[in-house]
């Protein structure tokens, strides 16, 4: 078993993990309607970070200088020294094991027309990381589209749990870019407003950028530290970019982690919850197969739009926050269900006494990973 | 303990694939004919017209991947296969490919058939829809071929998986090279090898 | 509309990457999703491109393209009452 000991989250909804569940817990969000944003021509919505103040952010934590340094790997490195600067643990120890999770790494540079540069490849970002900190390993590099963040943790745990580091710093980052609003906008994936998780007028998704980072150790009993109890990660054997019609891979990784589980002791399902139509509807047919219908769910994509490799740390901080709190979160953006099968998305903030949550997530390439996590009384 | 079960190749630069211990090389004819892949993929008589859809890596994989799979006997259980890969590049290739369908202002026609393809899980994707493998599909970044790091990621995988199917599968301008295995928890066969470091190096070497 | 249909062929074939075909093995009125050719949502959205950068039509969405994509004939006739290029 292995625990959280803690965590951060650099976004447009603030630069702690407490200042960002605060305002998610107020109901404010980060996505902005932009008439045209990255000249893609149409009217956009998404959740953007201040260049400025992360610029400041970062110079501030790191000492660094903002000019030499992408806007990605700002992010992700202000994130992570922020993380562990909240521990007395030394990051050169080679007991400690750093993990970056990404999707497109510095794409933006191939917008830049910068077709050769070196820091195009993510490892490239991974080892900027790793040499800032005076870590002497490699730092692992998962790209497993959207549930790269829920990977991350599972394979950082599996390496604690085997023996080989002591602690491990999971960083999910991912920026906003040409390159990707263009690239999901001719999926025609993009709503134009603010998403609707769930909800029978959704649209389509909202992207976001963020960087989020979670700092793992095998569990100390009475620590009072979110356990991370079981991951699972598993394919649809579909298609590449929609999901399985019987939601096989998320009701397969579901089945994994509540093996043997009493489900009732669930505080809520912290989903995907992209606000396409077979996304949603993917899902609820996943929560049904599980028997969950009455299971209060919720998304976090109406705050921070969808962070693609931050998103699994990210919204699993987020559910942290909540469950520590005894709070379930309002699905922001969510009205009326507008799914095949009877789901409980939450319309309000509710109060919850239970212990544990569901983190579920799905990506191209037919991927999707849950996650069972559980707050010590 | 872990065992390969087998494993498949592909060398463009060295105009050889094969599976075990049998190695093929593709006829210039062939060559005049066909690019490096869909040569591999005519000799081989495979029949998936989806094959052509895809980007050079979902094509190396898929080829690798019917390569390995021939002739493994019924024991084989494809719903506990999982799928974990391993490159340098990532996708970049297709990136820049969709990349020019975005860079001019006056002709932006954004593809989405070259879109799905900018991430570099898709080929595992690609793999488990082919080969019914509903296991864990992962992908991992890596500047070289570090075999300590692949024997101890997919070491740790398989206590969650019946079967990992992994390998390096990497584009760049000498072309693409494939290196895949199967492997699994419990050996069948006691002539199978073990699953260890030395194993991969040296089916490494020999292939790229 | 025998051109057009020959120009569309060409072109599905080629922005499809379906290699393995040529016009002469496309049926202008067999459907090209479901069952005839079997192509799939990124395939529609594809065309909703070729329309676009090749014929100045903009579809707004995948749903109004379901109707116009049943076949290379009934796709000819859209392109036919409304290209602007």
């Amino acid at each position: 078993m292995i625990e959280i000991l803690s965590d951060n989250i650099i976004s447009p909804l603030g630069f702690t993990s407490e200042e960002n569940y605060l305002n998610v817990k107020q109901g404010k969000s980060g996505i902005r309607t932009y008439d045209n944003i990255f000249d893609v021509g149409r009217q956009v919505s998404c959740s953007r970070m201040d260049g400025d103040l992360l610029d400041a952010e970062f110079q501030k934590v790191t000492g660094l200088c903002p000019t030499e340094y992408t806007r990605l790997e700002k992010s992700a490195l202000t994130s992570a020294k922020k993380a562990i600067d909240a521990l007395g643990i030394d990051p050169k120890n080679p007991r400690v094991g750093f993990y970056l999770s990404t999707t497109k790494g510095n794409v933006e540079l191939l917008d830049q027309n910068l077709f050769d540069d070196p820091r195009l490849y993510l490892w490239n970002t991974a080892d900027k990381i790793a040499q800032f900190f005076g870590n002497p390993n490699k730092c692992t590099v998962v790209s497993n589209a959207c549930i790269s963040g829920i990977c991350a943790i599972i394979a950082a745990s599996r390496a604690i749990e085997s023996g080989r580091i002591d602690y491990a710093v999971v960083t999910g980052a991912d920026v906003l870019s040409r390159f990707v609003v263009s690239g999901f906008g001719c999926l025609k994936a993009l709503s134009a407003d603010p998403c609707k998780p769930f909800d029978k007028d959704r649209k389509g998704l909202n992207l976001g950028e963020a960087s989020a980072t979670v700092v793992l150790r095998r569990a100390v009993d009475g620590s009072g530290n979110l356990k991370f109890l079981r991951g699972s990660i598993r394919n649809d054997a579909n298609h590449i970019s929609g999901p399985s019609r019987t939601a096989e891979g998320a009701f397969n990784a579901l089945t994994d982690i509540l093996q043997d589980f009493d489900k009732s002791q669930i505080a809520f399902v912290s989903t995907h919850g992209t606000a396409t139509a077979f996304n949603d509807e993917m899902e609820s047919i996943a929560i049904d197969r599980m028997e969950l219908n009455d299971k209060p769910v919720n998304a976090f994509k109406g705050y921070y739009g969808h962070t693609l490799g931050a998103a699994g740390v990210l919204e699993a901080i987020i559910a942290k926050h909540s469950i520590m709190d005894n709070t379930v979160i309002r699905t922001l953006g969510f009205e009326n269900l507008g799914t095949s099968k009877q789901i409980n998305p939450t319309s309000e903030n509710l109060a919850t006494d239970k212990q544990y949550f569901v983190k579920l997530i799905s990506g191209f390439g037919g991927s999707n990973a849950a996650a069972l996590f559980k707050k010590e009384v | 303990m872990a065992f390969i079960y087998d494993f498949a190749y592909i060398n463009e630069k060295r105009n050889i694939f094969g599976k075990g211990g049998y190695r093929y090389n593709v006829p210039d004819k062939e060559l005049a004919e066909n690019n490096f892949l869909t040569a591999i993929y005519r000799l081989c008589e495979f029949s998936y017209p989806k094959f052509f859809k895809m980007d050079n890596l979902s094509k190396a994989g898929f080829l690798a991947s019917e390569l390995l799979v021939d002739e493994l006997d019924e024991n084989f259980e494809r719903k506990d296969c999982g799928v974990i890969l391993f490159n340098r590049v990532s996708s970049l290739t297709t990136d820049k490919n969709f990349e020019n369908t975005i860079k001019d202002p006056e002709n932006f026609y954004p593809s989405p058939a070259l879109f799905v393809y900018t991430l570099p899980n898709i080929v595992t994707g690609e793999i488990c829809i082919r080969q019914k493998f509903y296991g864990e599909s992962s992908f991992y970044v890596m500047e070289d071929f570090d075999t300590q790091r692949i024997v101890d990621i997919i070491s740790d995988s398989l206590q969650q998986n019946k079967y990992v199917m992994t390998g390096w599968i990497d584009e760049t301008d000498e072309g693409v090279k494939a290196l895949m295995f199967l492997v699994t928890r419990d050996s069948l066969y006691n002539t199978w090898i073990p699953f260890t470091v030395e194993a991969i190096e040296d089916m490494r070497k020999l292939v790229f | 509309m025998e051109e057009l249909i020959l120009q569309l062929k060409n072109e599905i074939i080629e922005t499809l990457n379906l290699d393995d075909l040529k016009p002469e093995d496309i049926n202008a009125d067999e459907p090209l999703f479901g069952t005839g050719l079997g192509l799939d949502s990124i395939d529609a959205l594809e065309l909703i491109v070729l329309m676009e950068k090749n014929y100045g039509i903009k579809l707004k969405d995948a749903s109004e393209g379901k109707k116009i994509f049943v076949s290379v004939k009934v796709m000819a006739e859209y392109i036919s009452a409304n290209r602007t290029k």
